[in-house]
């Protein structure tokens, strides 16, 4: 249990990674081969909004707002840019805002003892309700003259035919790793995951653990909005849509335990890269975008059933 | 583990509790409590249920304030307003459910809320290696020896569970280690891991041992000192040497009521001295 558990299943989602990847490169070839590094953005975008819902699942929670908050902070960082505050500014409310978000998740979750499930099914209405009270439905784009502004190229360019968010993607995940393994705040994440009255006894302070972690997971989630809207020059209504739903479940394939406590980036970013190895096989195969859900589903079903019928994985508890 | 007399009969008790009275609204859970816990011992505190044994140590660990009668630790008066207040001073309580996360390493459960950290403040890293040092050395000084720090507390026996709480406790600053029904809900062989790991506790020589069980014999295998509670009273107390087997077991089922209901179910077709009966079966 535990760890060692948790590196079984990131190995059984590197193996389907690998197999995946191979299988999509014999069928499809050369075309497939073109196609990484639109994958690799992709894996960019949806993996930080992972590593952000990892972080608040081993914290012992969850948060299903995430796909409304990545249009939502993403659509505010539009308007501010259009209204003329400059984009460095723009960034930095932006990000302010996630935290507010996420910690307004925290506080209603662990104060008022509200299940964070509810809490965030709740906020995901309400996010994703501005932002398409705010736009009337209508996509909105970055004023042409900021386009070639160079943070906003930093953030959603390319450099040597490779998206710059692979790169932010890649670094955002190794922090993670280390600040789970490695520092105070990381142990005590998996203590009030894992079992939340010990840790209170220990004199964890869980209560600002979590609302970090959902502090950590709205921020990852707006900056993740941000860096799509600098590479699509807009933010439209329909952006992130069911997002909550695949980082979830990236994070679920990724090794993470559903209750808490266990858990890891690296994981989560495996989770997403082998989610998203197979939609875009799929999708390249010409199979219909829809069967994508349908497998997705059913993986996830598995994948569950097999962790509980799998000897030995219970037995510790 | 030669020396089985109480270290030090003259010494000073660590904790000394006089006249601790508690009362929840008209109820009078404490009547007038006295205990001393000594260095190098083990007190028994022995009752039925209702007896006021949790009463007596949630006082002693800080939960709730006595309605009268003092406290000292170390001589000195001490008062607690909470579970800290009385930590800091050298009482540390292990409740039945350790305070362990399942999941999580021996090292890192040994050291929860209080990891060790090293290089500059904000971007120090925790000292695993440190940690682990710690932890085995700290367990191993009360006899138990893990093969790996860094297992998952889930995989380690009820015994071993036990055994990092209490060094957990010591390590942080116990001088007075209160023991809640340490034994209860384990099995047998893990029962015994149990009480050797107490006796380690005791043999440090320096820390007193307040240990809650129901079960007599094991009271009587690893105890120096007895305090029997009956409804809120000290029903009789003394060292091993001053009370004989017949004191224990009669003080144990709480004084007379519990004599007469086992003089009943003797009349009802049971045997005087239960423990032969099992052997006639078959």
């Amino acid at each position: 249990m535990g760890r060692s558990q948790s590196v079984r299943n990131e190995m059984i989602a590197l193996v389907s990674l690998l197999a995946l990847f191979a299988v999509f490169s014999a069928m499809i070839g050369e075309t497939w081969f073109r196609n990484v590094p639109s994958l690799l953005r992709d894996i960019s975008w949806l993996g930080i909004v992972a590593v952000g819902q990892a972080v608040v699942i081993v914290s012992g929670e969850f948060d299903l707002s995430v796909g409304s908050v990545y249009a939502f902070v993403s659509m505010i960082f539009v308007l501010l840019l259009n209204a003329s505050v400059g984009p460095l500014p723009s960034l930095a409310l932006a990000m302010l805002l996630g935290a507010l978000i996420g910690y307004l998740n925290g506080v209603l979750t662990w104060r008022m003892q509200l299940p964070s499930l509810l809490v965030t099914l709740g906020f995901l209405f309400v996010y994703r309700g501005l932002v398409e009270y705010v736009t009337d439905g209508f996509p909105i784009t970055i004023s042409e003259s900021i386009q070639s502004n160079p943070t906003l190229v930093a953030l959603g360019g390319k450099t040597a035919g490779f998206h710059n968010s692979i790169a932010i993607a890649a670094v955002i995940m190794a922090a993670f790793c280390v600040i789970m393994a490695k520092t105070r705040f990381g142990s005590h994440i998996y203590a009030v995951g894992g079992a939340v009255d010990a840790a209170m006894a220990n004199g964890v302070p869980a209560g600002r653990t979590k609302i970090r972690a959902f502090a950590i997971c709205a921020v990852l989630a707006g900056l993740a909005g941000v860096i799509t809207a600098c590479n699509l020059n807009s933010v439209s209504t329909t952006t992130a849509t069911a997002m909550e739903f695949e980082a979830i479940a990236a994070v679920v394939i990724g090794g993470c335990l559903l209750l808490g406590g266990s858990g890891t980036a690296w994981g989560a970013m495996l989770g997403v890269a082998t989610l998203l190895t197979l939609k875009h096989g799929l999708i390249l195969q010409g199979v219909n975008i829809f069967a994508y859900q349908i497998v997705l589903g059913l993986i996830l079903v598995g994948l569950v059933a097999a962790r509980v019928l799998v000897p030995g994985v219970a037995a510790a508890r | 583990m030669t020396d089985r007399k109480p270290k030090a009969a003259e010494a000073e008790p660590i904790v000394e509790v006089r006249g601790i009275v508690k009362r929840f609204g008209a109820f009078e859970a404490l009547k007038g409590v006295d205990m001393s816990a000594y260095p190098g011992e083990v007190h028994a505190l022995l009752g039925d249920n209702g007896a006021g044994k949790s009463t007596l140590i949630k006082i002693l660990s800080g939960v709730y304030p006595q309605t009268s009668g003092t406290i000292r630790v170390s001589g000195k008066p001490a008062s607690f307003r909470s579970p800290k207040a009385a930590n800091s001073v050298g009482i540390g309580t292990v409740y039945q459910d350790l305070a362990l996360a399942p999941l999580m390493s021996a090292s890192r459960n040994f050291f929860m809320g209080r990891e060790l950290v090293k290089g500059p403040k904000p971007l120090g890293v925790l000292d695993d290696r440190e940690m682990d040092r710690i932890a085995s050395e700290e367990m191993r000084k009360i006899g138990i020896d893990i093969s790996d720090p860094r297992q998952p507390v889930g995989t380690m026996s009820g015994g071993q569970r036990q055994t990092l709480a209490i060094a957990r406790a010591i390590y942080f600053g116990a001088r007075v280690l209160i023991l809640d029904e340490p034994t209860s809900a384990l099995g047998q062989k893990q029962q015994m891991e149990v009480l050797k790991t107490i006796m380690g506790a005791r043999a440090l020589g320096n820390i007193a041992i307040i240990f809650i069980t129901h079960n007599l014999l094991h009271a009587r295998l690893i105890s120096d000192r007895y305090t029997f509670l009956s409804l809120g009273e000290v029903i009789g107390s003394g060292t091993k040497h001053e009370l004989d087997r017949e004191d224990i077991r009669r003080l144990m089922a709480g004084g007379a009521e519990t004599a007469s209901l086992e003089a009943e179910i003797a009349a009802m077709g049971g045997r005087d001295d239960g423990p032969s009966t099992a052997g006639r079966a078959a």
